[in-house]
């Protein structure tokens, strides 16, 4: 998928990628890599100032934690985090219908 | 001879490249590192060799410069707050203290005291030593730009919701205004500090000297932190924005 475009929903991506358990940033990485098919191959690094954002806008927090001698630091989604989950799948899911309706008209 | 010589360049590089303080670069590197060894393990186990496993593991993370150009992205929208913020209450700091001695605020807290906290007078009125007038001028004008910049970095805050920042066009504006209203605090400061000093002298029952020094020192200090903090938020949109043009 086209970076520029996965970037408009990297955050929704993010959200979606930790709901179900804290998870470090290595991991959520690779769980959107591999949940998507290899299609979300953005570099590494452009996923960690997202992160941080959603982390000062209060939807994740974050701790750190020790594992295999080095310092870890884990997400996990607040409560205020699922509820806009919860907004951004359903905006998703409408804008989603929307394009597949025009483009099934068209075609 | 360290065996992760790659990742250690690479966290150096983006160290340069970093925006922010201290503290938000220990955390970022961290992470980083963190990042770039549990690559280079899980490589590892799949019988990569180490220096392999560490280039495929960068190329995954990307350039340092990109990825410090993401984080100077969401950075700047804090830092443009900060500024508003440090420009804010360094101009009201300003205009408080500038006019906490004024006559009006004197009889409104039922103080007999006048600009200079003097006895009622009359006193002899202008005795302001000429070479100082054009100064006073000077700083008279910039106090009108430092209200102006003031009143209207709080409006734009304010209309932001208060966590909003200033727009990046209008920034340079406000923030010179307030620039040249803390230089305009500190010429005056001294012309002040000047006058009050001979003041005590030709007024009688005038307070001593040492009030006027702390009121000086006071002064001084409130420019100072003002000015540094101004000049900081200044300064840290400036790289920000050279980050995200890279």
């Amino acid at each position: 998928m086209r970076g520029e475009a996965l970037k408009g929903h990297l955050e929704l991506l993010l959200l979606a990628a930790v709901r179900a358990r804290p998870a470090h940033g290595y991991a959520i990485i690779e769980n959107l890599r591999s949940r998507s098919g290899g299609n979300f191959d953005l570099p590494e690094g452009t996923v960690y100032p997202v992160l941080h954002r959603l982390e000062r806008a209060g939807f994740l927090r974050s701790r750190w934690s020790e594992a295999s001698g080095r310092r870890r630091r884990t997400y996990e989604v607040t409560e205020e985090g699922l509820t806009e989950l919860q907004a951004r799948e359903r905006d998703w899911r409408e804008f989603s219908r929307s394009v597949e309706g025009v483009i099934e008209g068209a075609t | 001879m360290n065996e992760f010589r790659r990742i250690e360049d690479y966290l150096g590089e983006l160290r340069r490249e970093l925006p922010g303080g201290r503290r938000f670069k220990g955390r970022v590197l961290s992470e980083v590192e963190d990042h770039l060894r549990e690559g280079v393990r899980r490589e590892r186990e799949d019988g990569v060799p180490v220096p392999d496993a560490e280039r495929r593991v960068i190329e995954r993370f990307g350039f340092p410069q990109l990825v410090a150009g993401r984080f100077a992205e969401e950075l700047a929208g804090s830092g443009a707050r900060s500024a508003a913020w440090a420009m804010v209450l360094a101009t009201l700091g300003v205009m408080l203290l500038r006019f906490l001695p004024s006559p009006a605020l004197g009889e409104l807290l039922g103080m007999q005291a006048n600009g200079f906290f003097e006895p009622a007078g009359p006193w002899p009125g202008d005795i302001l030593p000429p070479h100082l007038r054009p100064a006073m001028d000077v700083a008279q004008f910039a106090f009108l730009a430092a209200l102006g910049a003031g009143a209207f970095a709080l409006w734009r805050v304010w209309r932001g919701g208060w966590g909003a920042e200033i727009p990046r066009g209008e920034f340079p504006v406000v923030a010179s205004a307030t620039l040249l209203a803390l230089a305009a605090f500190a010429i005056s400061g001294v012309a002040d500090t000047v006058f009050m000093f001979q003041r005590a002298e030709a007024v009688p029952g005038s307070p001593s000297p040492l009030v006027h020094t702390g009121f000086a020192g006071v002064r001084a200090l409130i420019t100072a932190t003002g000015g540094y903090f101004v000049v900081r938020a200044v300064f840290r949109l400036l790289s920000l924005q050279r980050l995200r043009t890279n």
